[in-house]
């Protein structure tokens, strides 16, 4: 509510979303940092399994929202910047993107093997969603909340035309904006594709999940040894045990 | 905690949120009395802008190509920022008869849309004032509908525009063969022989409405936050009679 500060609407929505937004910090902080503590107690099985490493990069995620939430709205100095700029397009797309989507997928990668009985076929794929993931919503946080501080700044040069000061500001953080939006198209091709292959139940049939470890110096396959085959599917005698 | 004290806490919870929000603004908002001006030579008027016919459907062509999501109509008071300062936003700096126009935005200004277009970013300049902008600086001795629609067909159409990162509307506007005289409303780009482009209906519509963007009439003192300066001059003025009778006993 604070995006609409000055605009005619009754005077206390503004103190109403100040107070919200701060009151979303101090949640949002403590069970992320909660969280994040946790995980870390043993990073290698944090490091090794997509679904922490989705989780732990969403619960990031929601670290800097909070911090941006409240960066972006302090009355004087970047409250004016970020009104009407892409700053706001650059919080909600934290918001969306890096925590929510990103907790979700996660999500994803723990409860799609359970339903299917089949484990994620490539590690490769998931690797290359996560980091074209991660890379591309850091470069779409950092391009829209700094280019709309920037771009804030020229919206606020009343003395410069519209055209030169600010629309022009904000015309190449809009391309880094749309080239990383690229990257994110592109890991989530490759994440559908893996998940329409999992969803046809044609999942590496296999008891050990798939984690991200390196099979280099192990010998063996990187999934460690096969262990059980489910060879029946759901109803068979065998599928009960 | 008993489960009639969760869901009572869960309901108050969403419950004095939703109010806040979305109850007490939608009443205070729609409840608009009109003011009356009180003030200049005697006037009894009062201040209740309205909005009628094809303009009414242009605010919904303007929101269904989402012309919000760049362009704002909200010239923010100068606590919030600097547009009122800007010279042809919150109305003309420089206007032939009124002088200085400018003001803030005010809830009258929206009233008789249905769905006040705020906007949510500055994409492009803000609109608030467009009708008066085109007329008196962008198309000044030409005829603004025609340079509006000129504008939405092609806004790179320009030199000065070149970089305008405005997309082109051109599937509001319409190829006609020319039977007879061509039309007034023929855009001036290049188009097969014996045919024109002229605007459609919903680029009509659309072109009205912005037109009629001129939130810079005079308002009541009460909404009347502008810079002190431009108010020097008329508080000045009562202030001198109400003291001359009060000296006339005197000697």
């Amino acid at each position: 509510m604070q995006k609409l500060t000055g605009a005619p609407i009754p005077y206390f929505l503004p103190y109403v979303g100040a107070t919200a937004t701060v009151l979303f910090f101090i949640p949002a902080f403590t069970a992320a940092v909660n969280i994040l503590r946790t995980a870390t107690a043993d990073p290698d099985v944090a490091n090794h399994s997509p679904t922490l490493r989705f989780t732990m990069a969403g619960v990031v995620g929601l670290i800097v929202m909070a911090v941006a939430a409240v960066f972006l709205n302090i009355p004087g100095w970047t409250m004016q910047l970020s009104q009407f700029s892409m700053s706001g397009y650059g919080f909600e797309i934290l918001a969306l993107y890096a925590f929510f989507s990103f907790v979700m997928f996660g999500a994803i990668y723990f409860i799609v093997p359970r339903v299917t009985r089949r484990e994620w076929l490539s590690r490769r794929l998931i690797k290359m969603h996560f980091f074209f993931s991660i890379y591309g919503i850091m470069i779409i946080a950092i391009a829209a909340i700094f280019g709309g501080l920037q771009q804030g700044i020229g919206q606020e040069a009343f003395d410069q035309p519209w055209q030169e000061s600010a629309a022009e500001r904000a015309v190449n953080y809009g391309w880094a904006i749309t080239i990383s939006w690229c990257f994110i198209l592109f890991s989530n091709i490759f994440f559908f594709m893996h998940l329409t292959v999992m969803w046809l139940r044609l999942g590496r049939r296999s008891m050990h999940p798939t984690l991200l470890v390196s099979d280099h110096g192990h010998g063996d396959s990187p999934h460690g040894g096969e262990g059980h085959i489910d060879n029946c599917g759901p109803g068979t005698a065998s599928a009960t045990h | 905690m008993s489960f009639r004290t969760f869901i009572f806490s869960l309901s108050a919870s969403f419950g004095v949120a939703w109010l806040a929000i979305v109850i007490v603004p939608y009443i205070k908002m729609r409840a608009l009395e009109p003011i009356a001006m009180e003030e200049g030579d005697g006037t009894n008027a009062v201040f209740i802008p309205k909005r009628a016919g094809r303009i009414a459907d242009g605010a919904e062509v303007y929101a269904a190509n989402g012309c919000y999501q760049c362009h704002t109509q909200l010239v923010r008071p100068t606590y919030a920022g600097n547009d009122m300062f800007r010279p042809d936003w919150g109305g003309l700096q420089f206007d032939e008869v009124r002088g200085d126009t400018r003001r803030e935005t005010n809830a009258f200004d929206f009233a008789g849309e249905d769905f006040a277009q705020i906007g949510i970013s500055r994409i492009g300049p803000d609109l608030s004032n467009l009708g008066r902008r085109i007329e008196a600086i962008y198309a000044k001795g030409t005829e603004p509908g025609q340079w509006l629609f000129a504008h939405l067909y092609n806004p790179r159409w320009k030199p000065d525009r070149r970089n305008s990162t405005c997309p082109s509307f051109r599937f509001l506007f319409e190829e006609n063969e020319i039977k007879g005289n061509s039309s007034d409303d023929a855009l001036p780009f290049p188009v097969e022989e014996g045919m024109e482009i002229v605007p459609g209906p919903d680029a009509r519509a659309l072109v009205s409405y912005l037109l009629s963007l001129k939130k810079d009439q005079p308002v009541p003192a009460s909404l009347n936050f502008g810079p002190p300066e431009a108010e020097a001059a008329p508080a000045a003025a009562p202030a001198a009679p109400a003291a001359a009778p009060a000296e006339v006993p005197a000697p």
